[in-house]
């Protein structure tokens, strides 16, 4: 069998969690396909840890269970593509915004796009200032999760907020600003 | 005038840097023989870079890529390759290795360091990425042994001759990753002294040495598993294995690897002690042998 069947074999293995495409091709132990689950466990646990890890602020904000069913979803369907796992999960914003469990949460998934420029922004040198259009004012919130504190209740009310977001080395700072400034 | 110059080659042991520990090292700087990185953590963090330069002021440093997948069918990510090799050209660092591994596929990082079957396509394809890789860098990239957990039935010779073969074909240097040796031996049924002395010793140019998992083996229940998490300390059965790698390839430098479950930094610290002890009782050794 060549190199690259074999490697897509054991890509589909990862992907789908089904070991049978490699039954034929590999040895170890009195049941070689179980030792794959070394793999198959290290490639969705690692990956769902690098989402989880990525959106602090909303794992603060819906529950650990939530983002990490949903991140497990995440990584079966959007996949990585590059090694730098600091730069995975763009998406996964929008992926939020269609995630069955989060509909009572509206504004679940412009959080967790504020959450991943906040993220991007703290470990910048010389990164411009971003401009962020908002349907809710997720600013309090955020300054509540910055600033370690979990307010008693909170109630969002629908409204458009332009929030300009700076950044470097650890320090962030965000505050509102007139549309398009 | 030149008042000092800076020794950037690697001598005894030193430790992992991870991201956790990075503040910590730029405000102590503890006594540590060198440093080695995963570019992957820092290609996509300019201040982690910005501080990592700082410590490469004061202390040797080593890259070792975990996603320079070297084994993949069809090709090499050229794009990363671009991106790891304007890191080094920044950093300048002492050594660059990477994985006798594959991590991507179609398009796909797999985030993992898998397995390969020894056959003369995967030595081909290999050799070539190698060279691809070298010429890109400018310089010696040294290929690890990886920990394996399955093997192929496909397979036409072993490890060791594969990369016996590998070095006689491209002249690479490697990598001997000492508990990976421990940990495919137990696997895979296999004696890690015997592997030892079928490497070709005279390619060595650094040791790893990081801790495993004991799990059950679900491929043959009653008996074990060990898993190359690096969320341990070194397993007390390694550092023979560690000695007798030092006396077959001389008082090579050595890192101690942790990655997962991340003790304080002063645990892998007192790691890199004990194999500096190591390294300097076998280079005595040496030394009054000849």
């Amino acid at each position: 069998m060549q190199l690259a069947d074999v490697q897509a074999r054991i890509t589909s293995v990862l992907q789908a969690g089904a070991p049978e495409p490699c039954a034929i091709l590999v040895v170890g132990g009195g049941d070689p396909l179980a030792r794959l689950a070394v793999h198959t466990r290290h490639y969705q646990g690692s990956l769902t840890r690098a989402i989880v890890e990525r959106f602090p602020a909303t794992v603060w904000l819906a529950g650990s269970a939530l983002i990490t069913d949903a991140a497990t979803a995440f990584v079966r369907s959007h996949p990585p593509t590059r090694p730098c796992l600091a730069e995975y999960g763009e998406v996964f914003p929008a992926f939020l915004q269609t995630w069955p469990a989060a509909a009572h949460l509206p504004y679940l998934a412009q959080f967790a796009t504020f959450d991943w420029h906040l993220g991007r922004l703290a470990i910048a040198t010389d990164d411009p200032p971003i401009v962020l259009r908002l349907e809710w004012s997720l600013d309090t919130l955020m300054t509540f999760f910055l600033s370690d504190q979990a307010p008693d209740a909170y109630a969002l009310r629908a409204e458009t907020v332009w929030l300009e977001v700076r950044g470097a080395r650890g320090e962030l700072s965000f505050q509102r600003c007139a549309e398009g400034a | 005038m030149v008042t000092s110059v800076r020794d950037t080659r690697l001598h005894g042991a030193g430790v992992g840097l991870r991201l956790p520990h990075l503040a910590e090292l730029v405000a102590t700087r503890p006594n540590a023989g060198w440093l080695e990185i995963h570019p992957e953590n820092f290609l996509a963090n300019p201040h982690a870079t910005e501080l990592l330069l700082d410590l490469a002021r004061d202390y040797p440093v080593s890259v070792h890529t975990v996603g320079i997948s070297i084994g993949s069918a069809d090709g090499i990510d050229h794009a990363h390759l671009d991106r790891l090799a304007s890191f080094v050209d920044r950093l300048q660092p002492a050594m660059v290795s990477g994985h006798l591994a594959w991590s991507t596929f179609g398009g796909h990082y797999l985030n993992d360091l898998l397995p390969l079957p020894y056959t003369h396509e995967t030595l081909r394809v290999v050799a070539d990425h190698l060279a691809l890789v070298q010429d890109q860098l400018g310089r010696a990239y040294l290929v690890e042994n990886p920990s394996t957990y399955v093997g192929f039935a496909g397979s036409t010779m072993t490890e060791t001759e594969f990369l016996n073969e590998l070095v006689a074909r491209t002249n690479c240097r490697l990598l001997c990753d000492v508990s990976n040796v421990f940990v495919s031996g137990h696997n895979m049924g296999f004696d890690p002294h015997a592997y030892l002395g079928t490497l070709p010793a005279d390619a060595i140019d650094e040791l790893h040495l990081g801790g495993f998992t004991v799990e059950e083996d679900d491929a043959t229940p009653g008996d074990t598993l060990l898993v190359d998490t690096h969320a341990a300390p070194i397993a007390t059965d390694v550092w023979p294995l560690y000695r007798a790698a030092l006396e077959r390839f001389g008082a090579c430098p050595t890192l101690i690897e942790w990655d997962h479950d991340l003790p304080g930094l002063q645990t892998l610290l007192d790691e890199a002690a004990h194999a500096g002890r190591e390294l300097m009782s076998v280079a005595e050794v040496i030394s009054a042998a000849g």
